[in-house]
């Protein structure tokens, strides 16, 4: 072998080997953090409201309800008919407890 | 889980932009389906930003759902790092505050690490562990 293709053999083939598992090591961790949350780091999806049934929501904004609200958080999508209790909410102060009966449970922070 | 499921979850606009990847969508579908069925309470999962005040808005949301009396809301935003656990009247007395507090305790914990699916699921099974039978 001439000395060109000791080095192609003995270097430039280890030097593809370790390229190889560097493109695979970053190309599959990229996209598995994509959707990882970290605390701390800033959250950009969209907003997403699971229902084990989704009929259950209120009136016709149930169609497609807030899993494609967007940027209108607390509002409805515009167009839709506010039901009664959304129409008494809108009026009362931001502070109003809501419209139905009274409402317990806890809250958290991490 | 069969390819019904599959596709009712997928038609839905927007869930798959969301922060969960598929798996993990099945997993909190079934984990909301089972405490509904054992509890026959609703319970619900949102996770987004929520407006100042926090609590005012997640109580505004779960008087959205079609029944809020009946219904339990879990409302995450991992950007302001709170969550609100948020029961009806009549789920309140099934699911007192104390046990609402301890889920919520354990789900920050989840969430503290990170594990946004994770802690949602366990947290619904708890809440509907305490709130028992329909």
């Amino acid at each position: 072998m001439s000395i060109q293709q000791t080095v192609l053999v003995f270097a430039g083939g280890p030097i593809a080997v370790v390229a190889l598992v560097y493109a695979l090591v970053y190309a599959s961790s990229g996209r598995r953090t994509s959707k990882r949350y970290r605390p701390g780091r800033p959250f950009a999806f969209a907003p997403v409201w699971f229902l084990s049934a989704p009929d259950r929501l209120n009136g016709a904004a149930a169609s497609k309800p807030a899993l494609t609200s967007g940027g209108h958080h607390g509002e409805l999508p515009a167009g839709t008919p506010a039901g009664p209790l959304l129409a008494q909410a809108a009026d009362a102060p931001a502070n109003q407890p809501a419209p139905h009966g009274e409402t317990g449970g806890a809250s958290d922070s991490w | 889980m069969t390819a019904g499921d599959q596709s009712r979850l997928t038609d839905r606009p927007g869930v798959l932009d969301g922060p969960f990847t598929t798996p993990q969508l099945l997993r909190l579908d079934e984990a909301l389906r089972l405490a509904d069925e054992s509890t026959g309470l609703t319970f619900s999962v949102y996770v987004g930003d929520l407006d100042e005040p926090v609590r005012g808005h997640a109580e505004k949301l779960h008087g959205q759902l079609e029944d809020p009396d009946q219904s339990v809301l879990l409302a995450i935003s991992p950007n302001q790092r709170v969550l609100e656990i948020v029961t009806g009247a009549l789920a309140r007395r099934r699911l007192p505050d104390r046990a609402a507090k301890l889920a919520a305790l354990s789900m920050a914990a989840a969430y503290g690490g990170g594990d946004l699916a994770g802690g949602t699921v366990a947290g619904l099974a708890q809440l509907a562990g305490q709130a028992g039978k329909a």
